[in-house]
This record gives C-alpha cells, sequence and structure tokens, in this order.
C-alpha cells in the first residue's frame, strides 16, 4: 500500500478534535478541542506556517 | 491555480483524496484566522463553518440571522453572517452559515465559493487535483 505521511500522521491524531499539521504535512503539532486553543498553541509555538483542520469523530468515508 | 487534493486516512489503513484547499476567513475590522483546510463541495448551496471558527474571529453565531441546512445527517441550523473569504490572493466579501458543529473545518459551497471562480476537478491525475 502506497504510503503518505500526512494521512499516517492524521491517523495518529486526536479524533473529533482541532490540530495543526506541520507545513509539510507530515506531523501534528498542535491539537486542542477548539480552533482557538490550537491557534493559540501555534502562537506559542512561533509557527506560521502550520494548517488547521478539524478531524472528523471517525475516520470513514465523509459524505457531508 | 492548481490545488492537489489532500488525503485522509480510511478504513483498513487505505487513503482517501479529498478536494481540500487552504483558507482564511476574517472579519471587516476585525480578526483573521490562520490557514485552516476546507472542503470545495459543489453540493454545498454555500460556505458553512462550524462554530469553532466563527468565535475565533469574534463572531456570536446566534446573532445572525436564522436559518436551516439540510445535508446527509439530516437538517440543521445555521445563522449568517457576513465574512471575508481569503482564497489565493483572493478577498471574497461573501455571507457564510455557520453551525454549532461540522465534521471539518468549512465547506466551500455555490453561493459564496463557486460563483467566483471557474473551477474543475480533475480525479484522473495523480494526485487527483482541482484547478
Amino acid at each position: 500500500m502506497k504510503k503518505d505521511p500526512r494521512s499516517e500522521a492524521l491517523r495518529n491524531a486526536p479524533l473529533d478534535s482541532w490540530i495543526a499539521l506541520s507545513d509539510d504535512e507530515t506531523r501534528v503539532v498542535a491539537q486542542g478541542l477548539t480552533y482557538q486553543e490550537v491557534a493559540d498553541e501555534l502562537d506559542r509555538l512561533g509557527d506560521n506556517s502550520a494548517v488547521i483542520l478539524k478531524t472528523p469523530p471517525r475516520w470513514f468515508p465523509l459524505a457531508v | 491555480m492548481r490545488a492537489a487534493y489532500r488525503t485522509f486516512p480510511g478504513p483498513d489503513g487505505s487513503i482517501l483524496y479529498y478536494p481540500l484547499i487552504r483558507v482564511r476567513v476574517g472579519k471587516k475590522r476585525g480578526r483573521t484566522t490562520r490557514f485552516f483546510e476546507a472542503m470545495v463541495d459543489s453540493g454545498a448551496a454555500d460556505c458553512m463553518f462550524p462554530e469553532s471558527i466563527a468565535s475565533a474571529i469574534g463572531i456570536n453565531i446566534e446573532s445572525g440571522k436564522k436559518d436551516s441546512r439540510n445535508g446527509i445527517g439530516g437538517m440543521q441550523d445555521v445563522w449568517i453572517h457576513p465574512i471575508i473569504l481569503y482564497v489565493g490572493e483572493h478577498a471574497l466579501h461573501i455571507n457564510a452559515a455557520f453551525a454549532k458543529t461540522l465534521p471539518i473545518a468549512g465547506l466551500l459551497g455555490r453561493v459564496g465559493f463557486f460563483e467566483h471562480f471557474k473551477i474543475t476537478f480533475d480525479p484522473t491525475s495523480d494526485p487527483p487535483a482541482l484547478n
């Protein structure tokens, strides 16, 4: 099966949470229960390049 | 602009591709978020974001005009607020719907997003991409 660092990082990330991925999308660099918790953690880390995501309750295929 | 689909984990170790792009949202003369990932969704009537994003830019969602949206998971209440949606070099002044919860950080739908761009989904490329 094809290796994908981003999906591997997400698979190990907390579910139903807000997280930040490093700019290269290979590592979770912050996590929290709200967007603001993650943004505050990135401020504390001085990280201006991470991208924030919301993880779903389970990694099922999405139908939104 | 060409944006490769982003991956999410799927069942049994599989990888699923989704048309997710980096956007920011903000209020006029107010706060703006960091970049977050939102899904480009041609099936969505308009742009939707969860309350967590609203709070970050100083919006109390229930102060907006109340409306409803039908989704796969059923109907939910939303509240409409004017925001600025930042996509690439574009700053779009739109009315967005905010819901108490969403499974992802944002949905970019027809009103407020697709009406501003000519968008092509290309699942034949590797990785899949949108233009």
